[in-house]
């Protein structure tokens, strides 16, 4: 029984540390082979397509919801102090620094990353991916340069609209149901807002969107088994994604707060 | 390989164009409030600033007009002291008088520390671009506290004077000499109440008609 539950603990252990040792060497690979030629643009901008212009609907809606539970809760607890100045101000400073960047990683993490890992997960199945390496492709430069590139590169995009459309939908609550005026409203935002808000929230998603990428081809590459490992594969993937992207944003988070005080 | 003629590229360049559009509104909608280029630099001189910290409020007349963005020593050798030359930016349009009363203020008891200017009236001369203005000092909490102490020993002494007697006041309350003096005269005017229609011969109240 002890035994059995010490080498279940070291075998959990051990698959830690697989699987942090495995991300690295992906991301070195792919960091390596970013910038060696060929460079085929077509790849890059599909995905970029499916990472940036079709995540928007969903990104903005959730974005939207999410300034307009913030702007009302922060009124239930202000309009008890008398302050509703400030909801403007706490609105664009949450929605800025924290919570843009988070839900748009996670939206993403959840939409493109899971869809990512199934791509791989089915192509590793079907031996597509040896295929390529008997082609002479090299599979991390074909498959997941593209991807990391177009994602690092389109969640700071995603987040810049999240953060307005976020912005709006706290704005739109304000300025109809809590009687605070159209330009009270953006001169408080504004002023309030600093730059290192702006580029703390922005730098953050840079590394979510390298999170998602790794973490998922990582696991697509490394299905076993049928379509069931397939699906393992992606559950593995989403999960891993949003426990390694929480835990870098707490990190981040730290980090600036001590940097930019 | 062409490039610019999908509607995926199409697609793509309208979400890239809006992205941006929308980081320069940003950038350009915060920077609007705190633009540098539209303020200039009053260099006001304190002894003491009561921890005054970067970032403060300055306001002038009541409102605020800029911040503090600088705190620095300064040896002066005519006064052999060490001041403190605190740089504040104030906005361009607003002139200040040159014999303008500034010292530090505190919002509340414990409060944020800003700096506070209060108008003069000398229109004719202003505090120009990086222009230097002696400051008055803020009283330490400590110093009033020890002011506060020293009302009260004082007090606590005088208290224990009149207690034992001493001094006009204290005779007045400990000391029974007068209130029997009182007494008797009162008595004594009661029995013979004629002595107050009495009229001295010897003692002329005034020379005048």
């Amino acid at each position: 029984m002890i035994k059995k539950a010490i080498l279940f603990l070291g075998k959990k252990t051990a698959s830690f540390f697989y699987f942090t040792g495995g991300i690295n060497k992906l991301a070195l690979e792919a960091f390596y082979l970013t910038f060696k030629p060929p460079f085929k643009e077509k790849p890059f901008i599909e995905q970029c397509r499916k990472v940036g212009v079709d995540s928007l609907p969903i990104v903005s809606m959730v974005a939207f919801f999410i300034g307009v539970i913030l702007a009302l809760q922060t009124a239930y607890q202000m309009q008890r102090l008398g302050s509703e100045m400030y909801i403007a101000s706490i609105v664009a400073v949450s929605i800025v620094r924290e919570l843009g960047p988070i839900i748009t990683a996670l939206v993403v993490a959840g939409r493109v990353g899971a869809a990512i890992t199934a791509e791989l997960g089915s192509m590793n199945v079907t031996e597509q991916i040896d295929a390529l390496e008997t082609l002479a492709a090299n599979p991390v430069k074909y498959l997941v340069v593209p991807r990391f590139l177009a994602l690092s590169i389109m969640l700071p995009l995603l987040t810049l609209y999240a953060d307005a459309i976020g912005i709006f939908g706290g704005w739109l609550i304000c300025v109809n149901k809590l009687s605070i005026s159209s330009g009270m409203y953006t001169h408080i935002t504004f002023n309030t807002l600093l730059f290192k808000d702006l580029f703390t929230g922005l730098a953050k998603t840079v590394f979510f969107g390298m999170i998602i990428a790794f973490v998922s081809c990582y696991e697509g590459f490394n299905v076993q088994g049928g379509a069931e490992g397939v699906g393992r594969a992606t559950r593995h993937s989403v999960v891993n994604s949003f426990i390694l992207i929480i835990a870098f944003d707490c990190f981040f988070t730290a980090f600036f707060y001590f940097i930019f005080p | 390989m062409e490039f610019g003629k999908t509607k995926l590229e199409f697609k793509l360049g309208l979400f890239v164009l809006f992205g941006i559009i929308i980081l320069t509104a940003f950038i350009l909608l915060i920077g609007d409030f705190k633009s540098l280029g539209v303020r200039y630099k009053v260099n006001c001189v304190f002894n003491f600033v009561n921890g005054i910290k970067i970032g403060a409020p300055v306001r002038f007349a009541g409102v605020d007009v800029g911040e503090v963005k600088a705190l620095d020593f300064m040896f002066i050798p005519e006064e052999n002291k060490t001041k403190i030359k605190v740089g504040c930016l104030i906005e361009r349009q607003l002139k200040i008088p040159a014999d303008s009363k500034i010292w530090v203020n505190t919002l509340g008891l414990l409060g944020e520390k800003y700096i506070e200017i209060i108008p003069g009236s000398d229109y004719a001369n202003f505090i120009p671009p990086n222009g230097s203005i002696a400051g008055k000092d803020p009283v330490a909490m400590e110093e009033v506290g020890e002011m506060a102490r020293n009302i009260a020993l004082e007090f606590r002494d005088t208290l224990a004077k009149i207690k034992n007697g001493e001094g006009t006041i204290g005779r007045l309350f400990y000391d029974d000499a007068l209130y029997k003096e009182l007494e008797d005269l009162v008595s004594d005017i009661k029995l013979h109440p004629w002595k107050l229609f009495f009229k001295g011969k010897e003692k002329p109240v005034s020379k005048s008609k």
